[in-house]
């Protein structure tokens, strides 16, 4: 018996691109769905790899997420799979519990979601397989759910369907803890993983996998996302494949400008590295994170020109192609080292002054009630912990390094 | 740190070059003019300290591999550092022999000062001292600005941090404007949102939308059945009413059929067959009738058609003669311009002929000369007309030169007689600086004697009989005598030390003794040694009486008297009394104890104390003596001369000044005779000149030199005339040599030219005396009467060739004439047009009957044709005779029986059939039984009622369409993406801005803030000894105009400075003139360069033409300032203007300045 099957995880429908401004008119369009275009090419991969089972290890949905076209947009595409005779087998993971509508979707027969109560297993015979799983019932679960899973059938390709942090991952919260010799011990020829939004092949033997997130969402989830597509053959894993079906790709991008003179030469070599950026996400569009380090002379001005150089990039990368985005640009460099020593200059004791200033809470006290102030006009939803929190931990050290630039700018 | 040399080699436009600066003083003048690498010196100073920079334009010349700059730097710690730089990314910096050389070496001396503080602090050009002052007047004497300004260019940072304020009320505030990029954001966000919340369709609503709607469609459905019920009722009695009528007229027809019943069966189609025959013979014949009566029309056309054959046989002639006309037509009207253009012709030949005098009938071809001869005579003439121009030309020049000459001559004769054919051979440069020099030599010699006398007198006052007799005396340094009283003076201050001590512990052990006395005077001191003392004392008599109590024979006991007994009880009693007491008083005794153990202690430590010092003390002495013994050993002659190591050190350093002032002498005395060595043949020079020139004699020397130079420079003026004339003369006697050569040519010329014009005259026609002038104009005329000719020639040919044409047309037409029955007109061409027009009616006449006889063939064969079949329909209505057994006349009756007839069997099948479409294609029989012989009217009141019920259910249907359409629109309208996701990429977009704007603006105000504060603790901690500072070079540098500077306060509460004149008088910078704002602006400069150096390793300040734009006073001035600076660290002042090089000459004279020339 051969055959193969999808293992999806993390899907997160609608959910939208974050930290990514205006570019063009076409801005919307071309980000609004990119979770819905990835999870087409999801379904487009199904079945022109004449899949027979596509297994999703949870959050489907967003948990905040109410708009209900959102279920009907998946119930739409499980039909679509049905028509091609494909099963789908899927738990709920922790935003699926906490989403209003993914428990009351009404889902095509080929479609099976298993209980939340206690672990459930489909059994299809046609592809000798048995599936084991349990649904998320709330959005926090603390326990090891995976212990009561319940052994492996003999004769048949045994999947554990998970939705867990494992034995946990940055980033993500500690939902449904387990450990990879637990699993690996349990029997099951195939662990297919959700929740951890990186790809991650954690045991070969027996497999267990992370296959990521299917669309990243921001500049934290770089690289290319997708599925694993997994070939068995006599009951056995012979083959798994990362496949990236995203439609726009998140890259972090570091440019050492060590090298670099003078800023004539400064744009050719951030455009060739959006150039290489851009290929390497394979026509897709892409969001970039584009930090310029190493020491350099050019310091002071590319941090007291950043808006501009940003705007200059931005233009750059719309005469390489119509879908690259800016996310941010970080200006990390810093300036050549002066030699230690008493500098008696007024630039001097005003340096040394700033760093002073900087160095101690005195910054910070100054900082404080401009936060409040920010607070209170930012809105619920503009993710105002998170600005208030960067600006916080970064706000200081930002402002030492202008007023360290522009000092060095005003001596000229 | 200071330079003491600069080498630049293969650097800018200079291939090696090497500055030596003085070691002092500290300012340096180093002039020269532009050009002469200047500015080259002074980036060489950058590159040198600071590396070469990769794009530096400096290898230009010479490339880069070759550049070096080296350079002697002398440190503040008095040592040196010979330094080479060369272009390169990496270990740039050698030594003197090549060996890198770690960069640190010179990091170390500039500290974190970099280049761009360097130039910024450390150098200083005219513009940016204007604009420093400008902008000191800009800022209205801001004491921050001022600051920065003077202590480093960074005057823009005010203008950057005041932007930066600027920049963060366009990013954020509290209150709310539309133009702030955070509430743009925020507008966007919030109406994004709005989308968002009102686009979300939740479950809830999405499933009461769905059943409105599913309820709606079956509804639809339900009255939909009652609809289609009622339509089937409606068909069935509309069908009846339909086809009722027509069964009850297919039983009317069915009827009419037994009529027929005696007409003989005869075939379907026989009516037919019959009125087709009868109509064919009918047709046939009128058709016969048609064709006889065209045959006979074209008959008589033909009959009436007759071409005139003349003219037809004449056609080849009239066509030529038409041709011709058209020619001669066209000839006609081109005659009178032909004519025209010769009379121009004609008229153009007229000047011709005037010209070589011919009448105006005269053939002029026939005259022409050839087109050689005409060309040479122009040629000839024009050479002549040349060449006796350049005759006239040089005789005229001849005279010119010849005049010049004898001019110049008489007046060399002139100069010869008075001498100055001969350069004066002393020049100006001989008594240059000899009255400065003569001057400088003569105060030397009056500092040397004045000095002398000094030196003598503090001979005399030191005892010394001569400078020798001082030299010879031989005396410690001061240092060694410093040193030496230092040593005994260290031996003295320990010895006094030491007897303060002994007195102290003296002192001490007194006290404690008397302590001591104190505390045992209140009885025996319980201390532990006491208690042990009368212990150990009780336990031994105690032991001794035991010993005798208890000895085994008790023999002892016995023998001892009972007094002894009582004596050993009373004993051992007292001193167990002893010692217990001693133990009890011991804790109420304590502190006596302590005290007295205390003090015992003391006395003990001060005796030892006291021992050693004393023994300290006598080796002090001995240290004492034993140095000014070898003191007097080692330095016997100035011992016995001045004991006292005081005045010995003074005597010594006297001694050591009186020499240098010594040697001062000597060398000012030396120079003195030197110079005079020197400018004793240039006075010997001066004497020679005035003989020569007879000069009066004068006292003054500085007249003398300035009487010779004056008539030197006349002398050497009118030489150099004298010279010049010389030049001329020479010039001018070649030219004279020149002209003549020249006549020689031309007069040949005109020789060889003679020969060739004779000749060349009579070609043309005219005499061989006859003027180049005139000559040339005939033969421009001739040449120009050839193209007339030929063209007057070619029209008259035209005009003939028309004469011809009209002549042969004439001739054709007469020739045609006699053959035609019509005139013809006079005129040959008109008459060709007529005969044309004939000819082509008489063409026209016969192709038309051509045509008619044709037709009447064919008309012929058409009437054949109709009589054959004219015929064949005659037997086909006699065949049908035949069938229906009748004659030709009674076919027409028959036919018309069998087709009434056909008709009514046609009508009943035709009804059965409509009957079955009425009946939607139920049978006859079936629809009868449905009908059932009902009334019609009683059917149609059924149908009445049927549609009533219809229109109310059509309402209903129509209602529960609508109800359904609405809810399922609502559902769609719900269910289509409605723009929610493009709403919520728009809220993230809106809060991505939100956030990026609110990065920038956190980062702006604390940077602001940052700097802000950085200059105002700045300001506070450099401004109390800047200003102190300032204000005296302020002072120095206005010459006293000014006392200082000052502080206050202006009107929105800033710290500003202000002048302070001499007399209290305070002026503000805003009414300062340009140059004293200037000079203020420098001083705080200065006055922070000086407070860099005090920090840290001096560096050279470098003014770049400083002080271009001042008048000579503030100049002064400002060197003055410079100067003072030079007492700090080295100033090197590069100027290309000469006056202000001879503005720091009497800094120069008073060394504190030293000037280098480039």
């Amino acid at each position: 018996m051969r055959f193969r099957f999808i293992h999806a995880a993390d899907l997160h429908l609608d959910s939208p691109l974050l930290g990514l401004t205006r570019k063009s008119e076409n801005y919307a369009q071309r980000i609004d769905d990119a979770s819905r275009r990835a999870f087409d090419n999801l379904v487009g991969l199904a079945i022109e790899e004449e899949c027979r089972l596509v297994v999703i290890a949870g959050d489907v949905f967003d948990g905040q997420w109410r708009d209900y076209r959102t279920g009907q947009f998946f119930a739409d595409r499980m039909r679509q799979l049905r028509e091609a005779g494909i099963r789908v087998v899927m738990i709920a993971g922790n935003h699926d519990a906490e989403n209003r509508f993914a428990s009351r979707l009404e889902l095509s027969s080929n479609v099976t979601v298993l209980s939340s109560k206690r672990p459930e297993t489909v059994r299809l015979d046609e592809i000798e397989t048995a599936i084991h799983g349990q649904s998320f019932p709330q959005r926090d679960v603390a326990a090891n759910i995976a212990l009561d899973y319940p052994s492996p059938i003999p004769g048949l390709f045994n999947i554990g369907l998970l939705h867990t942090s494992c034995t946990g991952r940055e980033g993500h919260a500690g939902y449904a803890p387990c450990t990879v010799e637990q699993l690996a011990n349990h029997g099951y020829q195939y662990w297919a993983l959700g929740h951890v939004h990186a790809r991650e092949v954690v045991s070969a033997a027996p497999h267990i996998v992370f296959p990521g997130n299917l669309q990243g969402r921001s500049v934290r989830e770089t690289g290319a996302k997708g599925v694993t597509l997994v070939t068995v053959e006599a009951g056995a894993v012979t083959a798994i494949d990362h496949r990236p079906l995203d439609v726009i790709r998140w890259a972090v991008e570091e440019l050492d400008v060590s090298a670099i003179e003078d800023r004539t030469g400064l744009l050719p070599a951030i455009r060739s590295r959006i150039e290489a950026a851009y290929t390497a996400a394979d026509g897709r569009g892409l969001a970039l994170r584009l930090k310029l380090t190493g020491t350099t002379p050019l310091h002071a001005g590319l941090v007291t020109e950043s808006p501009e150089l940003r705007e200059e990039i931005e233009t750059l990368a719309a005469g390489i192609a119509d879908g690259i985005w800016l996310e941010k640009l970080e200006i990390g460099t810093s300036p050549p080292a002066l030699a230690t020593g008493i500098d008696p200059t007024i630039a001097g004791n005003l340096q040394e002054t700033i760093d002073g200033l900087a160095a101690g809470e005195w910054l910070r006290e100054r900082l404080a009630p401009r936060l409040a102030e920010i607070r209170t006009k930012l809105p619920a939803g503009a993710r105002a912990d998170e600005i208030l929190a960067r600006l916080e931990a970064e706000g200081p050290a930002r402002a030492r390094i202008l007023a360290q630039a522009l000092l060095q700018i005003g001596q000229r | 740190m200071r330079f003491l040399s600069l080498t630049l080699e293969k650097y800018g436009l200079i291939d090696s070059r090497t500055l030596s600066f003085p070691e002092s003083p500290g300012l340096v003048v180093i002039h020269g003019p532009n050009e002469a690498g200047k500015s080259t010196s002074l980036e060489a100073i950058s590159d040198f300290l600071y590396g070469l920079p990769a794009n530096t334009a400096r290898g230009g010349v010479f490339g880069y591999d070759g550049i070096r700059l080296s350079a002697t730097l002398a440190l503040a710690d008095g040592t040196s550092l010979s330094l080479k730089r060369r272009k390169g990314r990496i270990r740039t910096l050698t030594d003197a022999d090549g060996e890198a050389v770690d960069e640190a070496v010179l990091t170390r001396i500039l500290g974190s000062t970099d280049r761009l503080r360097f130039q910024s602090l450390f150098g200083l050009d005219h513009l940016s001292l204007r604009s420093g002052g400008e902008h000191l007047l800009a800022a209205d004497g801001d004491i921050g600005r001022l600051i920065l300004e003077a202590g480093g260019g960074l005057r823009s940072l005010v203008e950057i941090i005041d932007g930066l304020g600027v920049q963060a009320s366009g990013l954020f505030d509290t209150r709310k404007k539309a133009d702030r990029l955070f509430y743009i954001g925020l507008t966007a966000f919030e109406a994004a949102d709005r989308a968002v919340k009102d686009g979300v369709m939740t479950r809830e609503a999405f499933e009461q939308a769905r059943k409105h709607q599913k309820d709606a469609q079956d509804r639809v459905a339900e009255l939909r059945l009652e609809q289609q019920r009622l339509r089937q009722e409606t068909l069935h009695l509309e069908r009846l009413v339909r086809v009722v009528p027509s069964i009850q007229e297919l039983d009317g027809v069915a009827a009419e059929l037994t009529a027929f019943a005696g007409l003989r069966p005869l075939g379907e189609d026989f009516a037919g067959a019959c009125e087709a025959a009868l109509k064919a013979l009918t047709l046939a014949e009128e058709g016969l009738a048609e064709a006889e009566a065209r045959s006979r029309t074209v008959q008589a056309k033909i009959d009436a058609i007759v071409p005139p054959q003349a003219l037809l046989d004449a056609e080849a002639a009239i066509r030529d003669a038409g041709e011709k006309a058209v020619h001669v037509g066209k000839a006609r009207a081109d005659r009178a311009n032909r004519e025209a253009e010769l009379a121009e012709l004609d008229r153009k030949l007229e000047a011709v002929r005037a010209a070589v005098g011919l009448g105006p009938d005269a053939e002029l071809a026939a005259l022409a000369p050839p087109p050689d001869a005409i060309a040479l005579a122009q040629k000839l003439a024009s050479q002549g007309i040349e060449r006796r121009g350049k005759i006239a030309g040089l005789a005229e020049e001849r005279a010119r030169v010849n005049e010049r000459l004898e001019a110049i001559g008489e007046r060399q004769e002139k100069r010869r007689a008075a001498g100055t054919h001969e350069p004066f051979g002393i020049g100006e440069a001989d008594f240059a600086d000899l009255a400065r020099l003569t001057a400088s030599v003569e105060t030397r010699d009056r500092q040397a004697a004045k000095l002398k006398s000094e030196i003598e007198a503090k001979l005399g006052l030191q005892g010394f009989k001569s400078i020798d007799e001082l030299a010879a005396w031989s005396c410690p340094g001061a240092a060694v005598i410093q040193a030496e009283i230092d040593r005994r003076n260290a031996i003295e201050i320990e010895r006094i030390r030491i007897l303060d001590r002994i007195a102290t512990e003296t002192e001490k052990h007194g006290n404690a003794a008397a302590e001591i006395l104190r505390l045992a005077a209140g009885g025996e001191v319980p201390s532990a040694l006491a208690i042990g003392q009368a212990r150990a004392a009780r336990d031994r008599i105690w032991n001794e009486i035991k010993s005798r109590y208890l000895s085994p024979d008790g023999a002892g006991i016995a023998a001892r008297p009972l007094p002894d007994r009582l004596a050993d009880a009373d004993q051992k009693q007292a001193h167990t009394k002893l010692a217990d007491g001693l133990a009890d008083r011991k804790s109420s005794e304590a502190d006596r104890v302590a005290a007295l153990d205390l003090a015992q202690r003391q006395k003990s430590a001060a005796a030892t104390a006291q021992g050693a010092l004393t023994e300290q003390r006598t080796g002090l002495d001995g240290q004492l003596t034993a140095a000014i013994e070898a003191w007097r050993l080692a330095w016997p002659e100035a011992t016995l001369r001045v004991p006292d190591l005081g005045r010995l050190k003074t005597l010594s350093e006297e001694r050591i000044a009186l020499l240098a002032q010594h040697a001062g002498w000597q060398a000012l005395a030396d120079e003195a005779e030197t110079q005079k060595a020197e400018i004793a043949p240039r006075l010997a020079a001066l004497s020679q000149a005035e003989a020569r020139l007879d000069l009066p004699s004068t006292p003054s020397l500085a007249e003398r030199i300035a009487a010779a130079i004056k008539g030197i420079k006349l002398h050497d003026d009118a030489y150099a005339d004298y010279r010049q004339d010389e030049i001329a003369l020479d010039d001018l006697r070649l030219r004279t040599l020149g002209i003549g050569k020249a006549q020689d040519e031309l007069a040949g010329a005109e020789q060889a030219w003679l020969a060739q014009w004779e000749p060349a005259m009579r070609a043309l026609g005219l005499g061989e005396t006859a003027a180049p002038e005139s000559a040339n104009e005939i033969a421009t005329q001739w040449a120009a009467a050839a193209g007339l000719l030929v063209s007057f020639q070619n029209i008259r040919k035209r005009l003939s060739r028309m004469d011809e044409d009209e002549d042969a047309l004439l001739a054709l037409v007469r020739s045609i004439a006699p053959t035609l029955d019509f005139p013809l007109p006079e005129d040959a061409a008109a008459a060709a047009r007529m005969l044309m027009d004939r000819l082509e009616d008489a063409r026209k006449a016969q192709i038309g009957r051509e045509s008619l006889i044709l037709q009447r063939r064919e008309l012929a064969a058409e009437g054949a044709e109709k009589k054959r079949r004219a015929d064949e329909a005659a037997a086909a209505v006699e065949a049908l005779c035949a069938e229906g057994a009748c004659e030709r006349p009674a076919l027409i009756q028959l036919a018309a029986r069998c087709r009434e007839r056909s008709a009514v069997t046609a009508r009943l099948a035709a009804i059965g059939e409509e009957i079955v479409k009425l009946g939607d294609g139920l049978s006859v029989e079936r629809l009868r039984e449905d009908w059932g012989n009902r009334d019609l009217v009683e059917i149609k009141a059924g149908l009445l009622q049927l549609a009533s019920e219809g229109i109310e259910l059509d309402g209903r249907i129509e209602a529960a369409l609508a109800e359904r359409d609405n809810h399922t629109r609502e559902l769609a309208e719900l269910s289509a993406s409605a723009g929610v996701n493009a709403a919520v990429a728009e809220r993230e977009r809106a809060t991505a801005e939100m956030h990026g704007v609110l990065e920038r603006y956190i980062e702006t105000v604390l940077a602001e803030d940052l700097l802000r504060a950085a200059m105002d603790r700045v300001r506070e901690q450099r401004k109390d000894p800047l200003i102190i500072r300032a204000g005296a070079l302020f002072a120095a540098a206005t010459a006293g105009a000014f006392a200082g500077v000052e502080t206050d306060i202006d009107d929105k509460g800033n710290p500003v400075v202000a002048g302070r004149r001499a007399n209290g008088e305070r002026v503000p910078v805003a009414i300062m003139s340009d140059g004293v704002r200037d000079q203020l602006f420098l001083s705080f400069r200065i006055a922070s360069i000086e407070q860099y150096c005090r920090a840290a390793e001096p560096l050279p300040f470098i003014a770049d033409d400083l002080l271009v734009h001042f008048d000579d006073d503030r100049g002064v001035a400002a060197l003055e300032l410079l100067a003072e600076l030079g007492r700090t660290t080295q100033v090197l002042a590069f100027t290309h203007h000469r006056h202000l090089r001879d503005d720091a000459l009497p800094l120069a004279e008073q060394n504190r300045a030293a000037i280098i020339d480039l």
